[in-house]
């Protein structure tokens, strides 16, 4: 069996790039400006590979970014994987039928998902948990959405270079999009 | 040729180149006396000084003054820099006299303490902003293990539910997964403390008859030697009693904001340290 090494080449870096990104989210914007709402990097991650990816390569790659993000939060990794998938889906299902590519298209798909996501997150928990979270603060809800879809297109490029690096890039952009 | 025909112009050309000049020199006159005839150009001639002076003056002043201004540019400059500079240091020291009486204060509360607490610096949050958690630079190397307490001089923050080799996990009391065994300071009337959201958490499992009033403190209960007993968690802000329940809900306000804090303790061993006013030490 041909052991397929810039397929992993491009998993290892996209795991590496996650967990410097949560770094980054969690420490470095924290102890640099404090309680101010950080841009939810991880989901950039999550999008890019949602749009850029095939569905089996995506849920694997969802799999290994909730592990990384389960290491940085309280939320458990059973969930936080339920909560990836999820969203993968949703941004899957959006990208088969609105599709154009680029990085405009890219930073559409972040803002949709960084809108959506924390309302999702307390809908699921409004249903799933016996003690849910409280109702998102709309101030930070809304400088987080828009500070994750500025920091979305050097993350495009960053990701667009390791694909490019890891032979990706003519991977699953070549056959997704409304049929 | 007649010697005394002459011609009257050659006369008086050579009176006036040499005659004329011979007898100037030498008459005698006061030093001080001044020519008639050269008066008037004496007059010009201290006109024209005047007026080149005045000049001459207004062009130094000009080019001094311009030269004057590089100078102050110049000076501005270095002195611009000098008080960024200050300015920064100033703020350095600002910032490090304010962490300096917060770290005496914890020393102070330490050493007052009989708990074995250790201090530990808050270097990240959680990655999900539903969620409320800090990490700390201490973790099994220092001792911290899982489920240990941690708390800063005002009041309880939350405990451990993750600890690595050098940084520890904390959920915070506010979290939604927090629980925390408390009591109502006042009547003794006992129950669990859960994280609400980022700035309030909520004390369950009372029962409908316990006696809660808004203001009332909510103290650790010291269970398990976890938090030392009688350590301020909150104050009732509010008491939800619904009409056929057999519980009541009542809302506290955290006695700390758990998300502003810089440095706190985590503790090692609460030595079944008891907090709890001694009765009469109020009157």
């Amino acid at each position: 069996m041909k052991i397929p090494w810039y397929w992993l080449l491009s998993v290892a870096l996209f795991t590496g790039t996650t967990l410097v990104l949560n770094g980054i989210q969690t420490s470095f914007w924290y102890l640099l400006l404090g309680s101010f709402p950080p841009p939810l990097l991880w989901l950039i991650a999550l999008v890019y590979i949602s749009v850029t990816r095939t569905l089996g390569e995506a849920t694997f790659m969802t799999y290994l970014l909730a592990m990384v993000n389960s290491a940085f939060t309280a939320f458990p990794f059973e969930a936080m994987l339920v909560y990836c998938l999820g969203l993968m889906i949703m941004l899957i299902l959006i990208r088969e039928r609105v599709y154009w590519g680029g990085p405009t298209f890219f930073m559409l798909m972040v803002g949709a998902a960084s809108l959506s996501a924390p309302v999702l997150f307390w809908i699921a928990s409004r249903v799933f948990e016996k003690n849910p979270v409280g109702i998102p603060v709309i101030f930070d809800w809304l400088i987080s959405a828009l500070l994750t879809v500025l920091f979305s297109l050097p993350l495009y490029r960053l990701y667009q270079a390791f694909d490019a690096v890891a032979g990706q890039d003519a991977g699953a952009e070549g056959h997704i999009g409304p049929r | 040729m007649n010697f005394f025909t002459f011609d009257l112009r050659k006369v008086l050309l050579i009176i006036t180149l040499v005659v004329l000049p011979l007898i100037a020199i030498n008459m005698q006159r006061k030093s001080e006396e001044e020519l008639w005839f050269t008066r008037p150009f004496s007059f010009g001639a201290a006109l024209i000084h005047g007026g080149f002076t005045s000049f001459s003056s207004g062009v130094r002043g000009t080019t001094a003054m311009y030269l004057d201004l590089i100078g102050v540019k110049k000076h501005n400059e270095v002195m611009r820099a000098q008080l960024a500079e200050l300015n920064a240091q100033l703020g350095a020291l600002t910032e490090l006299k304010l962490e300096n009486e917060r770290l005496s204060q914890l020393l102070g509360f330490k050493q007052a303490s009989k708990m074995n607490l250790l201090a530990a610096r808050v270097i990240a949050r959680d990655l999900l902003p539903d969620h409320n958690t800090i990490t700390v630079d201490r973790g099994l190397s220092h001792g911290v293990q899982k489920n240990m307490a941690a708390l800063t001089i005002g009041g309880v923050i939350g405990y451990t539910f993750r600890v690595e080799n050098d940084t520890s996990q904390i959920l915070l009391l506010t979290d939604s997964y927090a629980v925390i065994d408390a009591i109502v300071q006042r009547s003794r009337a006992r129950g669990l403390v859960e994280g609400v959201r980022r700035s309030s958490c909520r004390l369950r499992h009372l029962k409908r008859s316990d006696d809660v009033k808004v203001g009332d403190l909510v103290v650790t209960s010291g269970l398990f030697n976890m938090f030392p007993k009688g350590f301020p968690i909150g104050t009732v802000t509010s008491i939800d009693k619904s009409k056929y329940g057999m519980t009541q809900e009542v809302e506290i306000k955290p006695a700390v904001e758990p998300l502003n804090l810089e440095e706190i303790f985590i503790v090692l061993n609460a030595n079944h340290q008891d907090l709890s006013p001694k009765p009469g030490a109020e009157e």
